[in-house]
């Protein structure tokens, strides 16, 4: 009987850890949402994401969104009024269809939506949204930088059929209301 | 005893000043401190290019027809064609900013990208300023001057910039009265 107990303890001793490196193994592929690719500069962050592991291609159809030129600006300098716009924003998801793009300015949230109709690609040029969105320009130094005024931090997201999205992250800087 | 300390701070102080005596022929002989400027004049305007290298690769800043025009009675809009940009080889362009009499107007953030390009449209109506009466700058049927500076920077470190003057169209002061006809 002692004879077969040290190798049944040891066949067991295996078993336990054969599982638990599986397990261990198992517990590292993520459930949540995967970041396919990434690119920073400075303050500024884009990126293309899968919302899991299982559906995550190799080389995803949608690309990096081009949000160009993001512009803050106070047509009049007697008002603590400012401008935010972009030059234009654009996305293709080529030969998925484009479902929807947002931009958000974190502390308003959504300021634009923009929705996909049978479309591969959109591109919305800075004139569709109108003079910009209107937000306070601020007193030097309000947004950390102390030549210039508040600072908003921007979202823009992207979403096509096969459920990958794209994101940018950025801030823009307004001048200062100095009367 | 004493000889001995003498020595030592004798050769302690010739190896500091031959230190220091290094250090000032190597900072005279570092090219890299003098930074290069490209510039280009006219009457009114100039247009430049700083570096730390010998040959800048930013553009200069294109701004062409500063435009200053009377939308109403004491109001006037100025503007630009287009602002335009490009970095060198392999860099992105940081920011391009706008000031008007020293007052900072507008402020443009790159995101990922190797050219700027600012239709005139983006700013619309433009940027409000008073016109000024007759003469105001010196030209006679014109109001006030303004300088501006056009600056944009890349992240290899290279930067531009654009020195101008606009003068905008006197005000006249016309106001026109309602038509009110007697009952």
């Amino acid at each position: 009987m002692r004879k077969f107990a040290i190798p049944m303890l040891v066949t067991a001793l295996l078993f336990v850890v054969t599982f638990v490196v599986i397990g261990a193994a198992r517990g590292q592929m993520t459930l949540g949402p995967i970041v396919l690719n990434r690119e920073t500069q400075s303050e500024s962050v884009r990126e293309i994401v899968a919302p899991e592991a299982s559906v995550a291609p190799q080389q995803p159809n949608i690309g990096f969104i081009d949000s160009p030129s993001a512009t803050c600006y106070i047509p009049d300098p007697n008002q603590d009024t400012c401008y935010i716009n972009w030059y234009y924003l654009s996305v293709s998801a080529s030969p998925n269809y484009m479902i929807t793009m947002t931009a958000t300015l974190n502390d308003f949230g959504s300021v634009a939506h923009i929705q996909g109709f049978f479309q591969t690609s959109m591109y919305v040029p800075y004139n569709m949204l109108g003079q910009g969105f209107k937000v306070p320009c601020g007193s030097l130094g309000a947004g950390g930088n102390p030549q210039l005024g508040n600072a908003y931090a921007f979202t823009i997201r992207a979403r096509d059929s096969a459920g990958l999205s794209s994101a940018n992250y950025g801030t823009v800087y307004c001048p200062a209301f100095n009367p | 005893m004493s000889r001995k300390w003498f020595s030592l701070i004798l050769i302690t102080l010739t190896v500091t000043v031959l230190t220091v005596a290094m250090h000032t022929m190597a900072a005279r002989a570092d090219p890299g401190s003098t930074p290069s400027v490209v510039a280009e004049e006219t009457a009114h305007t100039r247009r430049e290019i700083q570096s730390d290298i010998d040959s800048p690769t930013i553009s200069f800043i294109d701004s062409p027809a500063a435009t200053c025009y009377r939308a109403s009675v004491g109001t006037c809009y100025i503007e630009w064609s287009y602002l335009s940009v490009s970095a060198s080889a392999s860099q992105y362009i940081i920011s391009m900013t706008v000031s008007i009499d020293n007052r900072l107007r507008a402020y443009h953030s790159g995101f990922f990208q190797t050219a700027m390009y600012i239709p005139g449209d983006m700013y619309a109506p433009g940027f409000k300023v008073a016109c000024g009466q007759r003469g105001a700058s010196g030209i006679p049927e014109l109001g006030y001057s303004y300088n501006y500076v056009i600056r944009a920077a890349e992240t290899g470190g290279l930067k531009a910039a654009n020195y101008g003057t606009v003068t905008c169209p006197a005000d006249k002061g016309v106001v026109f009265l309602p038509f009110v006809t007697r009952q």
